[in-house]
């Protein structure tokens, strides 16, 4: 009577673990290649049990676990699918040789057990195939949440004014979360004007202006006014063209002139530091040093002391 | 069965009226809440209207339109009406209904509605009196 695959896997363990490390470590892949033989034999070892007791015990599910879990962890530590790939296939290679010789009288036995060997190595690239997969897969929607966040910024200038800078291409998708992330700034700002500067936005056309368009209408439903800035040349006459009513709109040709415009809307203005302050600050610096005249001092040209 | 008819009380601040909506209203309960606005309109000679929805978080388009209807039918009655403390989300779907409230004068809350009608109100008064 001749020995199970089970058995004869067992008398051969030594020998596969041995062949497997030198193995891998030489022609699996450079991140193998940088680990050590002595702790690639004990890790090699465990792969082998676990293939042993799949079976040993028939038990194929437990495999393709062990692998799940081994696989997770050699993501995080930055193998390459193709590692794991080539490890695979040289257990494979291995464990077929062996079943060659043991098997040579027996071609039953030899076809079954080089069919459950298969099966195993089939189950584990599958597994370690659908971990990167899926490792891959998380990431890059973890990268567009960032992008996206990026993407869409509000950015409070002055109380009660906000500018939303679009810069790069606006798909519904885009667009959708602009008018989302907006018109949660305006109620977390309390902001009264929103400036909407369009100058990097490449396109515009049909969709892109009626995104703006009910973005526009959304902001006033909450009561706040959006101003328009950055339409160049080349947006005006496609706008025109397309007959995109835009009447009802504050527009304006840039941002500085958007801010102004938000400025004078609020009774404010921009203006340079005159005479009065300059006094002023004279008065304070004398009696003392404080930040607001030293920067009263600065504008004026004094000398610094 | 029936849906409780809920009514929204209607409370007068000086020459305003001041109603908030603190619940989802049903199409029943808003028809009531018209009636009511308009009563109290005709009955306070009030200059102003702030609807409050601060509290609101959805409306769908019989609300959205009867809201734009009892601005109209205010303005007739004399009185300004403004719109206050509409969350994000509502004024999405007011939007993507198309219902965007054209004649209707919003402010980000109930203070800042309280303001805007005063403005109004004094504007009017301004003008008036520099007519005669």
């Amino acid at each position: 009577m001749s020995l199970t695959f089970a058995e004869l896997l067992a008398r051969n363990k030594e020998g596969i673990v041995q062949e497997l490390a030198r193995l891998v470590k030489e022609k699996a892949g450079p991140t193998y290649a940088t680990v050590p033989l002595e702790q690639l034999l004990p890790r090699m070892a465990v792969v082998f049990d676990a293939m042993h007791q799949a079976i040993s015990q028939q038990v194929p599910q437990a495999w393709e676990e062990f692998v799940e879990t081994t696989v997770r962890r050699r993501v995080g530590e930055r193998y390459a699918l193709e590692e794991i790939q080539a490890l695979i296939s040289m257990l494979r290679d291995i464990v077929l040789r062996y079943l060659q010789a043991a098997y040579a009288e027996e071609p039953g036995q030899q076809i079954a057990c080089i069919l459950q060997m298969e099966d195993l190595a089939h189950r584990a690239r599958q597994r370690a195939f659908e971990v990167y997969l899926r490792h891959y897969e998380e990431k890059t929607e973890r990268q567009q949440r960032v992008l996206a966040e990026l993407s869409t910024p509000v950015i409070q200038v002055h109380e009660n004014i906000l500018v939303v800078p679009l810069v790069g291409a606006i798909d519904t998708e885009r667009a959708r979360r602009v008018m989302e992330e907006l018109l949660l700034g305006i109620t977390a700002y309390q902001a009264e004007l929103v400036i909407i500067d369009i100058t990097g936005v490449p396109v515009v056309d049909t969709a892109v202006a009626n995104h703006l368009m009910q973005t526009i209408k959304a902001a006033r439903l909450l009561g706040a006014q959006s101003i328009l800035v950055g339409i160049s040349g080349e947006v005006a006459q496609t706008l025109v063209h397309l007959q995109i009513d835009l009447s009802g709109v504050v527009t304006r040709s840039n941002l500085q002139a958007g801010i102004e415009y938000a400025l004078e809307r609020m009774g404010l203005e921009i203006s340079p530091k005159g005479e009065e302050l300059s006094a002023e600050a004279m008065e304070e610096a004398s009696e003392s040093g404080d930040s607001r005249s030293q920067r009263g001092q600065e504008v004026s040209g004094w000398p610094a002391n | 069965m029936a849906s409780e008819l809920i009514r929204i009380p209607i409370l007068q601040i000086e020459d305003f009226l001041v109603a908030s909506i603190q619940i989802a209203l049903h199409d029943r309960s808003a028809v009531q809440f018209r009636d009511d606005l308009l009563e109290r309109i005709y009955g306070t000679k009030a200059k102003g209207l702030i609807i409050d929805l601060t509290a609101v978080d959805i409306v769908d388009s019989f609300i959205g339109r009867l809201i734009g209807d009892v601005a109209e039918m205010a303005a007739l009655m004399g009185s300004r009406v403004v719109v206050s403390g509409l969350q994000p989300a509502v004024a999405i779907t007011l939007t993507e209904l198309g219902l965007d409230l054209p004649g209707v004068i919003t402010a980000l809350n109930l203070e800042k509605g309280i303001a805007i009608l005063r403005g109004l109100v004094r504007q009017e008064e301004d003008t008036e009196g520099a007519r005669p």
